[in-house]
């Protein structure tokens, strides 16, 4: 199991050249949900 | 507006002993993560991806847990992300790997931070100081964290104060689950925005403070920080100045607090580079803006304060990252940076922050 994990961090630092894209995109996924979420706070706000 | 005891948690001080709670469980957390990623991550290769990776992982994602706990705000998320940061460091102890224990870690993290902020926002009547002495226990715990794991401390001793915090999260949940006003009035206190004033963009630019309050605490110049107990001192008026922004923005007025502390702050961040104690006061000073930044963001959308508190800490994350990737090398361009921002800030906060009352 542990050979296992070990194996996917090797993964994710060899085979993607650059993981701080990925943690960009995960950033950017994320921010995006929290700004939908957001707008439908701000609407229900307004509707109260 | 009649009908909620509204004022009950000022009146029996439960924002405020929820919030010296939470400052504990918060220093717990942050003594947990920084141990375990100073003891299980010094010799490798890919430090610093992985430092960034933990800023990633436990700032950001506090938004959409924040939002789920707004959701459900009885459930116990404080002792779970205890549970998490436990489970994290006896994986790195298994050696599974980096990043699986890594995540787990960050999980737990955010967790706590989200019932800290939901806890004592919801159980403050409107006022900052439980939420900033909340808030303040997580500069302590990093530099604790941080000396404890680079001293070799034994593990064994991290899952005793884990344990020392269970209890006390559970106790500070008391306070949500025995209040009885309905959880989208908990936080209809915060009305510290200018009537008229764009919601969305009220966020948007306390964001962009909180993120110039992240920057700063790397990029202010501190050349005299080079021994131990000048790290602690650092670390322990960045603390003490978040809960500061708090407690005197309840007792002399929220603007008052936010555009004086900001104001102050710059010409002592700029000319502190060589003299540790004009510094340190800039840095107290500098860090009170944290209290005012979450009271903007909460009153923008008072029914969910957990998707509130992490847009601060998304803000953080926005803040620090850059430091990552370069850094302002002369004293004279980081004079420059440190006042154009203080400069932007103070006109943010003048253009959104309604005026004190009164008798503040």
């Amino acid at each position: 199991m542990n050979d296992i994990l070990w194996h996917l961090d090797d993964v994710f630092l060899s085979m993607v050249e650059r993981p701080v894209l990925i943690l960009g995109a995960v950033f950017a996924a994320i921010t995006a949900a929290a700004v939908l979420l957001t707008v439908r706070s701000l609407r229900d706000s307004d509707d109260a | 507006m009649a009908g909620y005891p509204e004022k009950e948690s000022v009146k029996n001080n439960s924002n405020i002993i929820s919030g010296v709670m939470y400052f504990y469980i918060h220093f717990v957390t942050e003594v947990l993560c920084f141990y375990t990623l100073y003891t299980y991550t010094g010799t490798r290769s890919e430090v610093w991806l992985f430092f960034l990776a933990y800023d990633m992982l436990a700032f950001v994602p506090q938004a959409l847990i924040g939002r789920f706990s707004d959701r459900f705000p009885k459930l116990p998320l404080g002792a779970a992300g205890l549970i998490f940061l436990a489970a994290a460091l006896l994986l790195f102890q298994a050696r599974a790997g980096t990043y699986l224990p890594l995540t787990v870690l960050c999980l737990g993290n955010c967790m706590v931070h989200v019932n800290g902020a939901e806890v004592t926002l919801r159980t403050s009547g409107g006022k900052l100081a439980g939420s900033a002495i909340f808030v303040s226990g997580g500069s302590f715990g990093v530099v604790t964290g941080r000396l404890m794991g680079s001293a070799g401390m034994p593990d064994g001793i991290l899952f005793v104060l884990a344990l020392t915090a269970l209890p006390l999260t559970l106790l500070a949940q008391r306070y949500i689950l025995n209040d009885a006003r309905p959880q989208t009035e908990q936080c209809r206190d915060f009305r510290y925005i200018k009537g008229g004033a764009a919601k969305g963009a009220v966020i948007a630019l306390a964001v962009v403070i909180v993120a110039v309050r992240g920057y700063m605490g790397y990029g202010i110049p501190t050349s005299w920080n080079k021994t131990l107990v000048q790290l602690v001192m650092l670390f322990s008026f960045m603390g003490t100045g978040k809960a500061l922004g708090g407690i005197l923005a309840d007792r002399f007025g929220f603007r008052r607090t936010a555009m004086v502390s900001t104001a102050l702050a710059a010409p002592l961040l700029m000319f502190g580079d060589n003299i540790m104690a004009i510094s340190l006061v800039g840095v107290m000073l500098f860090s009170m803006t944290m209290a005012i930044t979450l009271g903007l963001i909460v009153s923008a959308i008072p029914k969910t304060p957990g998707l509130a508190f992490g847009w601060t800490t998304i803000g953080l994350f926005m803040g620090t990252a850059p430091a990552f990737f370069f850094r302002l090398r002369t004293t004279a361009a980081n004079c420059v940076m440190i006042a154009a921002l203080s400069i932007l800030c103070l006109a943010i906060m003048w253009l959104i922050i309604r005026k004190d009352p009164e008798n503040e």
